[in-house]
């Protein structure tokens, strides 16, 4: 042990060489004691989370509805390898568009898997940015439409009829304009080939 | 004030009197110097690790302390069957105990001494190896293993460090020509001659290592070794007798800063504030050092401990004790 520590002694060059090293050591962590702190005190200052993380899904606000889209088609609850979403809905009066009143995710059992995103037809589900969520009992059931407020059901369907009008007429105009371009093509082409 | 102490001294004596508001007074200081350490230990080890350190119970967290103390005030003092009784019981009171006499021996200011000693610094050392008796006693009686082997490593420490420590002392009282604390300060500030640490500069230098040894503080923390011993002798320690080993630790530490601020840096001189204050300056920059200490250092290994006790510091302090002695003998 004793000739081990001669050798490790001769390696770092001896005592006075050992004794710099520690007031560089001392050199450091005082200026340290200097330096920003990267602490955030936690429940009164939070992280910024980045955009991709994903966290527990969430319902997306549409701009021009003011509001989510679930058609309560149920593609979500059908994938969900927890089984852990119900969707209830019904149709909106005077359409056979379907609207989804309650949606309960059981967040003891998701595992955060995102194929209900996948799943989703109107792309209304997102992944949120809430990194401390916690339940305090089994089954952590949350109804993820409750924060919506949304207007009476007659006038959300106007405003819903409303948008699906201007989709089928943009729709509509994009076709159009297809059928033009490729009209346009073919005559260019023929005129190239009759040339 | 002194109405109440010249009532006192109607009832009680002047003697009595004069106890009573010592003990007063130093239990206080142990308390508020025990508090204000373990805060300040937790922030500064923040601090250097970026971190913030308690921040929730008033500014800074200033009122963390007072909350763990009422804490610990309140658990269970739970004793393990098969312990050492009464030695379990006693071995806390034994290592507290003898910081209280420490304490009253530190020359606070030219009038401030609550025992001014011919022999001071003789007595500290006595009454300090005391309460190395109580960490023994802790490691002994808990019949625990882990702290059996704290308590032997302990004392094997203190032993080694021991003379590291009193051999830089008697230098600087070979050169001041007496044991008591208070005259060596007089000494020092004794026109235009100078503090010590400017005549035994190496002196000091062993002197903070074997302190911090002595106080088992890291990187000598062996006796407590996190990694290897659980928390050393004081496993078994539930509560208040872990508190009061604390206390204890932070007098103890309090202590060997005052011993060095007295030996080697003018004690209560300085310009401008009070001597009280200037001492207390000198003895928390002291303990900032060790609390630097411990935040820096690795912990050494046992062999590396005795190595650097046996084969360097005590040569080391012996060359310098007898070239003092040379000097003082020639000049």
């Amino acid at each position: 042990m004793t000739e081990d520590n001669d050798q490790q002694r001769r390696e770092h060059g001896g005592i006075v060489a050992g004794f710099g090293s520690l007031l560089t050591g001392l050199k450091i962590t005082t200026g340290k004691i200097f330096k920003p702190k990267v602490t955030l005190e936690y429940p009164h200052q939070k992280v910024e989370m980045s955009e991709a993380f994903r966290s527990c899904i969430a319902f997306v606000r549409f701009e021009d509805i003011d509001t989510h889209d679930c058609i309560a088609c149920d593609a979500c609850a059908i994938i969900c390898p927890s089984d852990c979403i119900t969707v209830t809905g019904d149709r909106m009066p005077d359409s056979k568009k379907k609207r989804a009143d309650r949606f309960d995710v059981d967040f003891s059992t998701c595992s955060l898997c995102g194929l209900c995103l996948a799943a989703c037809p109107t792309d209304t589900l997102k992944y949120s940015a809430d990194f401390d969520d916690a339940g305090y009992q089994r089954g952590w059931v949350q109804d993820l439409l409750e924060p919506f407020d949304d207007p009476p059901i007659e006038e959300l369907a106007k405003t819903l009829t409303a948008r699906e009008e201007r989709k089928k007429a943009e729709r509509k105009a994009a076709r159009e304009a297809a059928k033009a371009a490729k009209a346009a093509a073919k005559a260019k082409q023929e005129e190239s080939g009759n040339a | 004030m002194p109405a109440l102490i010249a009532a006192l001294e109607g009832m009680l004596g002047t003697w009595l009197t004069q106890f009573l508001l010592g003990f007063t007074a130093l239990a206080a200081l142990i308390t508020l110097n025990a508090m204000f350490m373990v805060w300040f230990e937790r922030k500064v080890s923040a601090w250097v690790q970026g971190r913030l350190g308690p921040m929730e119970h008033g500014p800074q967290g200033t009122l963390q302390t007072l909350l763990d103390v009422i804490k610990l005030l309140g658990k269970e003092p739970i004793i393990p069957a098969k312990v050492d009784r009464t030695t379990f019981i006693l071995a806390p009171v034994v290592a507290f105990l003898p910081a209280l006499v420490l304490l009253s021996l530190l020359p606070y200011s030219e009038d401030l001494v609550f025992t001014n000693a011919e022999s001071g610094i003789l007595l500290v050392f006595a009454f300090g190896g005391v309460s190395l008796m109580g960490v023994f006693m802790g490691g002994w009686s808990s019949n625990n293993k882990y702290a059996l082997l704290g308590g032997v490593r302990a004392v094997s420490q203190n032993i080694a460090y021991e003379l590291p420590l009193l051999l830089s002392t008697m230098a600087v009282v070979l050169s001041a020509g007496t044991l008591n604390i208070s005259k060596i300060v007089q000494v020092q500030t004794a026109g235009g001659f100078g503090w010590f640490f400017m005549y035994q500069p190496l002196a000091l230098i062993i002197y903070i290592i074997a302190a911090t040894a002595e106080t088992n503080r890291a990187p000598f923390d062996i006796p407590e070794a996190e990694s290897e011993l659980v928390a050393g002798f004081h496993t078994e320690y539930p509560a208040m007798g872990f508190a009061v080993f604390f206390l204890a630790e932070y007098t103890y530490m309090f202590v060997v800063c005052g011993v060095g601020a007295a030996l080697f840096l003018g004690g209560n001189h300085g310009p401008w504030l009070p001597g009280p204050c200037w001492f207390l300056i000198k003895v928390y920059f002291l303990l900032f050092l060790m609390v630097m200490f411990r935040w820096t250092f690795p912990r050494l290994r046992f062999d590396q401990l005795m190595d650097l006790a046996w084969k360097l510091l005590i040569p080391l302090s012996l060359a310098n004790l007898m070239v003092t002695a040379l000097v003082i003998k020639l000049v």
